[in-house]
């Protein structure tokens, strides 16, 4: 019998709110934490909007001297590991620290590093370049840090896998827990792109949306006037335990996490398999980890960035998988809310997730407007709906390629789900 | 720009430098502080260096730079060579 892994501790820093109880009222109440971006001038950009983070404070996370040495991708994650961590009520003092690991995912990492030391590198040559830029802007460095932190010695790795990266982390993460190789994982994942060089490498790939005058409506998936994903900042992190380990020290459970798919496009580098097949094939991976059938799935949280392609490709591998069910199945985007958080994403909806099962409610899709005939699923338009969820997916997929799917079920007691 | 005000003098500029660097208030960062016990490690030996060599406007040989034990041989070093006031703000 495998080992059964349950979700215990949710911590997320995000455009929205970061206060966990906070953050979940204002995405079902529809409140969008997209707005017009500050941290740096955007005359000459033909986007000028984001998920930005404006109130974050490094030195409330870690000492002076520490921040220097930490990109915002790796503050941005110790905050929320600080937050999961609290959340889950763990005293690491009280733990083996050899069966307690970390697995965060970024997609692109310190890219202000690169930026900054790029600078200083063109304005004052090689021998001013800082001894701190490699460790600071390595995508294992979250990973490393958060494990340095609370002196964790289990598995610790990093996944970069784009936009599905936090994913892919906490389907390893719940692999990792349940074959044995640790009892606790600390995963997710983390991301701080929204820099001048992250906004104009997304723009000319003409992958976001432009909508200037009103970016609060700009993220629109499944709507019929959609133009592109707003770019986000943030990170979510969860803290995946075995089953025995969490009912030991009387843990609050949110969730079990059941499945596990993932698969690969093969076929383009940027832009999805226009016929989703291999979405469809993540998602029936997922499934089959679960030993569910379509019909068991109360709830998807949709990849859903709001790009005109991929929302296409998404509405039929959903229908490919799912089949006429698929039509009774609630399909929301909470990116509708967040923007893309890129590598730190599917972490993010994963807790939303979370949230989701533990309260019986299923955030909306918010700025759906015009129905488009190519995405005709039920997506949940603006108005959050009251619904008992027993088994929820997640969506994620990423440039390069990648498709992940994740399973999480509510869980009801020790007898719940019994499998072999 | 120097000139605006009283010019800065160079023990004042290394010692925000460090204290910026380590983390630390100025306060807590005076001549006879002894840089490892603020906590320096070799990269922020190396960060020190860039810094001075970026505000001081010299540049200090590495090996004597590594010879330092307290903030007063730093102050020293950039001393021979550009006299007690720093030369930027």
């Amino acid at each position: 019998m495998r080992r059964r892994v349950v979700i215990t501790g949710l911590g997320t820093i995000n455009s929205l709110n970061s206060d966990l109880e906070t953050f979940w009222s204002l995405l079902c109440e529809g409140k969008s934490g997209i707005g017009y971006i500050e941290k740096f001038d955007t005359s000459d950009f033909a986007i000028k909007f984001g998920g930005e983070i404006k109130d974050f404070e490094p030195t409330r996370w870690v000492d002076a001297r520490e921040a220097r040495r930490l990109d915002p991708f790796a503050l941005y994650a110790l905050a929320a590991t600080q937050l999961a961590i609290e959340d889950a009520g763990l005293d690491f003092q009280e733990e083996d620290p050899y069966e307690c690991g970390v697995l965060i995912g970024s997609g692109i990492g310190g890219l202000r590093e690169i930026e900054e030391q790029h600078t200083r590198l063109l304005e004052k040559g090689p021998s001013r370049i800082s001894p701190h830029m490699i460790p600071k802007l390595m995508v294992n460095a979250a990973s490393g840090q958060v494990s340095i932190r609370y002196g964790l010695r289990g598995p610790c790795s990093a996944v970069a896998t784009a936009c599905a990266s936090a994913s892919n982390a906490l389907g390893d993460a719940f692999k990792i827990i349940q074959r044995g190789d640790a009892d606790v994982m600390i995963a997710g994942g983390t991301e701080a792109a929204l820099l001048p060089m992250g906004l104009a490498g997304f723009t000319a790939l003409r992958a976001l949306s432009r909508r200037n005058d009103a970016p609060e409506r700009a993220s629109r998936p499944f709507d019929k006037d959609r133009d592109g994903f707003v770019l986000s900042e943030g990170s979510a992190v969860l803290i995946l335990e075995e089953l025995e380990h969490a009912k030991r020290r009387g843990a609050r459970i949110y969730a079990e996490f059941v499945g596990y798919g993932m698969s690969s496009d093969g076929c383009h580098i940027t832009a999805p398999e226009p016929e989703g097949l291999g979405a469809a094939r993540a998602m029936a991976s997922a499934l089959r980890d679960a030993g569910l059938e379509p019909q068991d799935i109360d709830y998807i949280n949709a990849h859903g960035t709001s790009t005109p392609l991929g929302d296409i490709a998404e509405t039929k591998a959903i229908k490919r998988i799912f089949g006429e069910h698929a039509y009774k199945i609630p399909v929301s985007s909470t990116k509708s809310q967040m923007g893309h958080l890129l590598g730190a994403s599917g972490a993010l909806e994963l807790l939303i997730c979370c949230l989701a099962i533990r309260d019986g409610v299923i955030p909306p899709t918010i700025n759906y407007e015009t129905p488009d005939p190519e995405c005709d699923l039920d997506y949940v338009p603006n108005v959050a709906r009251k619904q008992q969820l027993r088994y929820v997916m997640s969506n994620s997929f990423g440039f390069g390629g990648h498709n992940t799917a994740l399973v999480i079920a509510r869980y009801d007691g020790p007898e719940s789900r019994c499998r072999g | 720009m120097a000139g605006l005000g009283k010019p800065i003098t160079v023990e004042e500029r290394i010692i925000q430098i460090v204290a910026d660097i380590l983390g630390l208030r100025r306060e807590q960062v005076g001549r006879e502080s002894v840089l490892t016990e603020l906590g320096a490690d070799p990269y922020d030996l190396v960060e020190i260096e860039l810094e001075i060599e970026e505000y001081c406007g010299v540049s200090i040989d590495a090996r004597r730079l590594r010879r330092a034990k307290k903030v007063g041989d730093l102050i020293q070093l950039v001393e021979a060579q550009i006299g007690p006031l720093a030369t930027k703000e």
